[in-house]
């Protein structure tokens, strides 16, 4: 049987299109014109941009210095190292994805593997072969993942299993690679670690300074006050040279002191320049964020805090178990905008000396062979910045969704 | 304890309550400061077990921030030790503010230390000041500082009308316009600032020609890799006197607008008060101009040689820096914009259009005054962010204040005094950033009561 | 005749035949707070039997929500003193955890800790402050919530269920703390009309069963079946206080008449 589409279909997909065009694009004469002006802009803007990518640009630049965009001048004998922890990273991340079903985890176990994956990149030779095997391991576990909660439902301790997975990737990591100068990382590596770190050290900092800005002791809170209000108020940049010239002054040294009759000693900590920022982004991260989740703590209702009073908890439980899982709750999406924050902030580096991405992008353009391609080399950089900075913040848009139709 | 208005004898037990704490807190800290640093270190100990230990509510509070104060003390000191035996090793002072004197009060602020010769260049400077490699450290501090507030509060103003035009445009009915703007936004938002400014700096403003190919414009604009250079206004002898003709012009011109604004309530007739304002204001600059002869010349850049002399000099590091902020900034400007109009309930715009009021005269009367109330307090912190931005400045070659900073310490080894120096001038601004800000939002809320 | 929710005619409350118990359970001796200049109680004296209902009345500000906040220390009293089951409420903090776990209190805004199911709502104190094993307090917990009507609703969060279901787990995880003295602070008053009945029914049963209730409430109703005696506070202070009939037929003051006109 022979159906027949109705003879209107086409013109009316036609008529649909012009009314659109009419309404959203010619409404009225000031808004024709104002389509036309933009039109013509953005036609010459995209032109130029498209001529300048495809024939005068010369992109050797990026293509003859993978390596040092991606990891520096991390020495060629121990990438082996990096392979591990992207291999056990994309395992690891594969594995999340299919064994939690909120959103949150979901979306971070694909953020890091999609990480992996552009690391992948890097390889010398052939690209194909590393992205295929990281790829393949993460849906590996992934599948993996999936076919043990389904045959076996024992979701749980394969949950606590991954997460001590995760520390444990962590500890891996930082073992392995410290075995390396600091000196030697460099690129979207060094960029990575520096994000990673700061916002792995600066989250919990700035929830113990949003709880003290709260507090009721007048001494805790106005030294919170302090802290938060003076970091807010200087640039990151000025941290940056205070860790790098005046911090190790104040931490390079061994003191004994002699307590009650008792020897106490206090280690030196000597810190090179990779350890000196982070330690200047976890402080100026921490305020930021002390702010964000002092918004909201200010958000959960005072009667929960009576009420949990009421029930005879002390004032430790009430902060872990009641406050902050509502508070944090409450902030996530800002709490994310500020780690996109931070991510960004790690170009900052160039200035006390650390060669991370955009370093490296102004480095390879010193080269004799590749002198004069700045807009190439600057272009790639901004390019691995915006995809890394625009998944982050839509994926916090996503967050911000599932959230707030859940909402309590 | 609360206030127990009874007797006089316990109202003034309470009012001297608080100045017997702080005496105490001041006395408490002194000792933490002098006495042996073990002494601190044995009160946290003392503290934190009595806190745990204790059994009654206010004790309990007692030692825990002493617990707290005695640790944040104790952590200081060693911190500070380390600091000055290392400064000590290397012969440098802390302090070199500091000068130990023989009469009271012993020890006197200095700025001798800044006084030295700088020895540096610095290739632009703002408002007028002048300074070569001859002045002092202070001298060239100043011009740094005059720097970063002629680029910070040009980046404000810049940047508050591109984010506010790309806001509205993100919710304009126009597809391609929204389109564009929000293009605009995610894409510059994503990337780091100090990515854009070098992108600017070097892929940009570096390549255009030099200044023998430039662009030549009529002999008085000149468009090349060394500035834009414009004609502009030299002042004469003048000068002053017109400024301050010009100032007494502002205030009546004041005057008459109020008056005039005034008179069109009452009577409900326009009385264009603006108009009449700007009217008297140019009548008075003109007579200004009058009365002190010729205040302005007009000076246009020539062309000698290699470089140019005369009329208004744009360099590639300012514009760089100047396009970078705004074009950064007016993104997160952007967003607030659009967040604030959309928080705006629709009831408003309908029951403007009700009225008959056109779009953009909804905009401007009924939508924007409510969206700057809600706006105010983000918009504050872009205006911080742009200003603790702008010590980027050292990425692009401009001579900000932290870049004069960090020239300062390269050449005297000062790295504690200078850093110091720098962090409280970037505070202060912030804070007086933040002040103006806090009235504005203040008077705003007023006006509505 | 006071009736009750189950159609039975009961005879009236009876001090003489033994329900209310002989003990003072609480103990108040010109108790005095001020918040800042102002003075919200200004000498309250009463004493409480065990298994004493007290309904407590008066207009916004006078003080009662302050009074009962008092004896569980969510606020401090400035002066005066406050004794609880033999205990004196002070600044000493073991007397303050014995008196915390021996009173519950259900709030005007229910206070359901939103981001915990009702089982874990329940349960949350019972690990934490009892130290009760995973079982036990599961057990627990469903008997209470059985007792209050709700058995199904374990496993919801508190944003799916009705107001009145709501507070009904917030009077379940008071009593899981198994108190000896229940504080009510106006429970009803954030309910819609057609859940108010719900919960006081719980209420009155809780009455029956012997509790020791102080319960600040509009509830005219509850109010004459439940109460074994009736507080006036005006203006920080008890204005007059006595027997639900008492007050219906022959309140004394002219504050209290002023008061009664107004609400019934």
């Amino acid at each position: 049987m022979t159906a027949t589409t109705p003879p209107v279909a086409e013109p009316l997909t036609v008529r649909r299109a012009r009314l659109w065009a009419r309404e959203n694009l010619f409404g009225s004469v000031p808004n024709t014109l104002l389509t036309i002006v933009t039109a013509v802009f953005l036609a010459a803007a995209v032109w130029g941009v498209f001529r300048f990518v495809f024939f005068t640009a010369e992109w050797e630049v990026v293509d003859a210095n993978r390596r040092l965009f991606f990891v520096g001048r991390f020495p060629s004998d121990e990438t082996w190292r990096i392979w591990v922890v992207l291999f056990t990273v994309a395992g690891l991340a594969g594995l999340s994805w299919g064994l939690w079903s909120g959103i949150g985890m979901k979306l971070a176990a694909l953020g890091l593997g999609g990480l992996a994956l552009v690391f992948a990149f890097m390889a010398e030779g052939d690209v194909a072969w590393s992205t295929a095997a990281i790829v393949a391991l993460f849906t590996g576990a992934y599948a993996a993942a999936r076919w043990l909660v389904r045959t076996t439902g024992y979701a749980g301790p394969a949950r606590n299993l991954a997460v001590a997975g995760w520390l444990a990737s962590f500890v891996l990591a930082t073992l392995l690679l410290r075995e390396v100068n600091t000196a030697l990382w460099g690129g979207l590596l060094l960029t990575m670690t520096l994000a990673i770190v700061g916002i792995v050290a600066s989250f919990p900092l700035g929830v113990l300074l949003a709880v003290g800005r709260t507090s009721t002791y007048p001494v805790i809170r106005l030294f919170c006050v302090g802290y938060i209000e003076l970091i807010r108020g200087v640039p990151l940049i000025t941290l940056l040279f205070t860790a790098k010239f005046i911090l190790p002054l104040m931490v390079e040294r061994e003191r004994e002191l002699s307590l009650l009759g008792i020897d106490v000693t206090f280690p030196g900590v000597e810190m090179d320049d990779v350890l000196r920022a982070m330690a200047a982004i976890t402080i100026f991260s921490s305020a930021y964020l002390a702010e964000i989740v002092r918004g909201g703590l200010q958000a959960v209702p005072k009667g929960q805090v009576e009420a949990a009073k009421a029930l005879g908890l002390g004032t430790a439980r009430i902060l872990g178990l009641i406050v902050l899982p509502q508070a944090l709750r409450a902030v996530i999406p800002a709490i994310v905008g500020q780690f996109i924050a931070l991510f960004k902030d790690t170009s900052l580096v160039v200035i006390i000396g650390l060669t991370e991405l955009l370093r490296a992008g102004q480095q390879v353009t010193a080269q004799p062979a590749f002198i004069g391609k700045q807009a190439e080399a600057l272009l790639f950089v901004a390019l691995i910045y915006w995809v890394v900075a625009f998944s982050m913040s839509r994926a916090s848009q996503q967050l911000e969704r599932t959230l707030g139709v859940g909402e309590r | 304890m609360s206030v127990l208005t009874e007797t006089p004898v316990q109202r003034l037990g309470a009012a001297l309550r608080p100045a017997a704490l702080f005496g105490l807190g001041g006395a408490a800290l002194l000792a933490g400061i002098l006495l042996p640093l073990e002494f601190a270190l044995a009160t946290v100990i003392v503290a934190a077990v009595a806190a745990v230990l204790s059994r009654n509510a206010r004790v309990q509070r007692f030692t825990v921030q002493a617990a707290f104060a005695a640790a944040v003390i104790a952590v200081g000191r060693i911190l500070i030790d380390n600091l000055t035996f290392h400064l000590d090793e290397l012969n440098l002072n802390a302090f070199p503010f500091l000068r130990v004197t023989g009469e009271f009060p012993f020890i006197e602020v200095t700025r001798d230390f800044l006084r030295q010769r700088a020895g540096f260049d610095i290739s632009e400077s703002s408002f007028g000041l002048e300074y070569t490699a001859n002045d002092s450290y202070w001298d060239a501090y100043m011009v740094g500082l005059a720097n970063t507030v002629r680029v910070s509060l040009l980046g404000i103003f810049l940047a508050t009308i591109v984010g506010t035009v790309a806001g509205v445009a993100r919710l304009s009915r126009n597809w391609l316009v929204s389109r564009v703007a929000t293009v605009y936004v995610e894409t510059l938002r994503n990337v780091p600032l100090l990515v854009q400014l070098i992108f600017w700096y070097t892929a940009v403003f570096l390549k255009l020609p030099t200044t023998t190919e430039g662009v030549n414009l009529f002999e008085a604009v000149f468009i090349s890799n060394r500035a834009l250079a414009l004609p502009w206004l030299g002042t004469t002898s003048g000068f002053g006197l017109w400024v301050l003709l010009l100032g007494v012009g502002v205030l009546v011109a004041a005057g008459v607008w109020a008056l005039r604004a005034r008179r069109q309530e009452q009577t409900g007739r326009p009385s264009y008060p603006w108009w009449w304002a700007f009217g008297t204001f140019a009548v008075i600059g003109v007579i200004g101009l009058l009365a002190t002869g010729t205040p302005l010349t007009y000076e246009e850049p020539e062309l000698v040689g290699r470089s140019y002399e005369g009329g208004l000099q744009i360099t590639p590091e300012f514009t760089a820096l100047l396009v970078g902020l705004t074009l950064y900034t007016g993104t997160f400007i952007a967003e607030i914009v659009r967040g604030s109009i959309q928080a705006i309930p629709k009831g408003q715009t309908e029951a403007a259009a009700a009225l008959g009021l056109s779009g953009l005269q909804r905009l401007r009367y009924v939508i924007l005054p409510q969206a700057m109330r809600i706006m105010i307090p983000p918009l504050t912190n872009q205006y911080l962010n742009l200003m603790k931005n702008s010590s980027l400045a050292v990425a692009v070659a401009f001579k900000d204040l932290f870049d004069v900073g960090r020239v300062t310490i390269n050449q005297t080894g000062q790295a504690v005094p200078i850093i110091v120096l720098v962090m409280l001038t970037y505070l202060a601004m912030s804070l007086i950033i933040s002040l103006v800000m806090n009235t504005v939002n203040n008077r705003l809320r007023l006006e509505s009561r | 005749m006071a009736e009750t929710t189950n159609g039975e005619a009961t005879a009236p409350r009876d001090k003489a035949d033994g329900r209310v118990g002989a003990n003072d359970i609480i103990i108040c001796r010109d108790v005095k707070k001020w918040f800042g200049d102002f003075q919200a109680l200004r000498g309250i004296t009463i004493s409480i039997k065990e298994r004493e209902v007290v309904v407590i009345m008066g207009p916004s500000g006078s003080g009662k929500s302050t009074f009962i906040r008092t004896l569980n220390r969510l606020e401090e009293h400035d002066s005066g003193q406050i004794i609880i089951d033999g205990v004196e409420l002070n600044n000493d903090l073991r007397n303050l955890e014995k008196i915390r776990s021996e009173i519950g209190m259900v709030f005007q805004q229910f206070n359901l800790f939103p981001h915990l199911t009702v089982r874990r709502n329940i349960t949350l104190a019972l690990s934490h402050v009892r130290h009760m094993r995973k079982k036990d307090s599961t057990e627990l917990a469903e008997s209470l919530l059985e007792r209050v009507g709700i058995p199904e609703q374990i496993d919801k969060f508190p944003a799916q269920l009705s107001g009145g279901q709501q507070q009904r787990v917030a009077i379940a995880r008071a009593l899981a703390m198994q108190p000896r003295i229940m504080l009510f602070d106006e429970p009803t008053s954030a309910l819609d009309p057609e859940m108010i009945k719900e919960v006081l029914d719980v209420m009155m049963e809780l009455a029956e069963s012997g509790m020791t209730m102080i319960v600040v409430t509009h509830e005219m109703g509850f109010a004459k079946e439940a109460a074994d005696r009736f507080l006036f506070f005006d203006e920080g202070l008890i204005v007059e206080e006595g027997t639900p009939e008492h007050f219906f037929t022959n309140p004394q003051e002219e504050r209290t008449k002023l008061f009664l006109s107004q609400i019934l």
